[in-house]
């Protein structure tokens, strides 16, 4: 790798992340940085934006800047809660299905393949009508329908690393199965899975984002989803509120994936 | 050849089986009684017991699942809690639409990710390579109703190019062909947002798929012979790269369909997606477990087409 490329690499890096942290730093000083409670009605509605109003205000008159800045804090608490769920699922399945192999391994893919072919936004549409929505029930269901493709990939890296030498001289020299996933395996297929997991959280965004939009998102916080599907009816009159919820959306859904890209980079070079 | 074919034929069957399991035990775990649905809040408890009855609630969950895959067998998907309509005959004047929808997007999306992957591959590592690359990672990050409704502001609102909603102008009459042309023109503006998006997928696969194959020996060989870059990707690399576009016909057409739920509101499209979301709203029951059946067998149907004509375009699958 020569060195212009690396440090252009560095670079990417360095902004990709740096664009997730700012994502994750807005919603949690939210409260702080709103100039508003973004329930509260504060000034004339459908207002265009301007001083008072940078983004303007919905129909009411809620300040849409301060709704906006809330909206980070829902969407960065269903995308944390998920990855937890996702990653927890996906490394059980991936490396008890990978290492163990047979009949276990089939059973667990069978069960992937179903989750695979449904469409998850479906899924997620019919728990909630039938749940209920909240951001909790949010996490659950983004979190159960979204794991088997990360658990695929862990299963295949697990596969692959198991077969080679250095694996073999480990178990040689009498590390056990749990000291060879950790010490061994583990560190070996974190890149991939960082790279996968970003690029499906990013995924993950959108369709909590196209579910709020539909109306079935958590009625106690305001979502960028949740705001952008207020705007369909008066689309004529305040194209703002239709436009800046969902740029808010593509910056952090951008700013993950090019966070996956530069990790994936390094990975190829 | 046909025991490979017979084999995915019935792999699908479990598949199908397993999607509609998993919602139909979602759908009776939930809280609430479907009967309320049933009798809109109003009856006496003997009208409960009544319609309870009449629609087998108060039987096990196993016994009713077991009815609804024999009534399914014979082609009988119960009738709506709402409005007592058979739910075949709800589904069926709307598959029409999202399949026009649907299909349309995904013909037009394959060509158009086609000719800008192929373009990037040409250019590879040069400035209109990064354009199109660029292009194909914002607009995949840009949520599918974002992209909807600024097109709806510029071409219909704004330019007045495009109508805003419906799949045909209210109270339009004519031959079979201006109808056909008046909906087409109302089919641009959600056909578009989804085929946006699934360029996006399709020419990144392209350029990679052309791109891989750039050190080979047979496209070393056809530049040996004298053949300009843009030949080479052409007539040499594109064609390899397809089996990869076909491969992933069949993962899209699931992803298609979720998006269509969205534009579908947006433009006010008469489809599939409509009525999910209004049964989901008013929990009616046996009208979402059709639509989502017939879904999931969609994707699983067209995950086996893609197979299949994966197998006739790459004779090494055969033998396996």
């Amino acid at each position: 790798m020569s060195s212009l490329r690396s440090r252009i690499w560095v670079l990417r890096l360095i902004s990709s992340t740096a664009g997730v942290l700012v994502w994750l730093l807005l919603a949690m000083a939210a409260p702080w940085l709103a100039p508003h409670d973004p329930f509260l009605v504060v000034g004339e509605g459908l207002a265009a934006p301007s001083w008072h109003h940078p983004l303007g205000t919905d129909l009411i008159g809620r300040d849409l800047f301060s709704g906006v800045l809330f909206g980070a804090r829902t969407s960065a608490t269903i995308v944390v809660g998920v990855a937890a769920i996702v990653v927890v699922i996906a490394f059980i399945v991936g490396l008890v299905s990978g290492y163990l192999g047979g009949i276990i391994d089939d059973f667990l893919m069978r069960i992937a393949e179903i989750f695979q072919v449904v469409p998850r936004f479906f899924l997620a549409i019919v728990a909630i009508a039938y749940f209920g929505s909240g951001v909790d029930r949010l996490i659950v269901i983004l979190g159960l329908t979204s794991w088997s493709g990360l658990a695929r990939v862990i299963r295949a890296e697990t596969l692959s690393v198991r077969e080679s030498a250095f694996i073999e001289a480990a178990q040689l020299f009498g590390s056990g199965i749990f000291r060879t996933i950790f010490r061994e395996i583990l560190p070996n297929i974190a890149p991939t899975v960082a790279v996968y997991l970003t690029l499906l959280l990013s995924r993950v965004l959108l369709v909590e984002a196209s579910l709020a939009f539909i109306g079935l998102s958590d009625p106690s916080s305001i979502s960028w989803g949740y705001l952008a599907g207020s705007s369909q009816a008066y689309l004529r009159s305040a194209w703002w509120i239709a436009v800046f919820p969902g740029l808010a959306i593509l910056m952090a859904a951008l700013s993950l994936t090019s966070l996956g890209d530069a990790i994936g980079r390094r990975e190829r070079k | 050849m046909s025991r490979y074919i017979l084999r995915r034929l019935i792999q699908v069957v479990p598949t199908v089986f397993g999607v509609t399991l998993i919602t139909f035990v979602l759908v009776h775990l939930a809280p609430g009684d479907p009967v309320e649905v049933l009798a809109s809040g109003n009856g006496d408890a003997a009208y409960y017991q009544f319609m309870r009855a009449k629609y087998r609630l108060d039987e096990s969950l196993l016994t009713q699942l077991w009815t609804y895959f024999a009534n399914v067998l014979r082609g009988d998907f119960g009738t709506s809690y709402l409005t007592g309509e058979s739910v075949v005959r709800m589904i069926m004047p709307r598959i029409g639409s999202t399949l026009l929808l649907a299909v349309s997007s995904i013909v037009v999306s394959t060509l158009v990710g086609l000719t800008f992957g192929t373009l990037a591959a040409w250019r590879v590592n040069r400035l209109l390579d990064r354009a199109v690359l660029r292009l194909s990672v914002f607009v995949a990050a840009a949520p599918s109703f974002w992209i909807a409704q600024v097109m709806l502001l510029v071409f219909a609102l704004r330019l007045g190019i495009f109508p805003t909603d419906g799949r045909n102008s209210p109270g339009f009459e004519g031959t079979v062909l201006a109808m056909a042309i008046d909906t087409l023109w109302h089919l641009v503006l959600p056909m578009s947002v989804l085929a946006i998006q699934e360029s996006s997928t399709v020419a990144r696969l392209t350029r990679t798929g052309i791109v891989d194959q750039l050190g080979d020996d047979h496209i070393r060989l056809a530049r040996a012979k004298g053949l300009g870059d843009l030949q080479v990707v052409l007539r040499h690399a594109l064609r390899r790269s397809l089996t990869s576009v076909i491969t992933v016909i069949g993962g899209r057409i699931g992803h298609v369909f979720s998006g269509a739920v969205v534009v579908e509101l947006i433009f006010g499209w008469p489809g599939l997606g409509q009525l999910i979301l209004s049964s989901s709203q008013s929990r009616d029951t046996p009208v979402l477990l059709g639509v989502l059946m017939l879904i999931a067998a969609a994707v699983v149907l067209m995950n086996l087409l893609t197979d299949l004509s994966y197998m006739i375009i790459d004779p090494r699958v055969r033998l396996k």
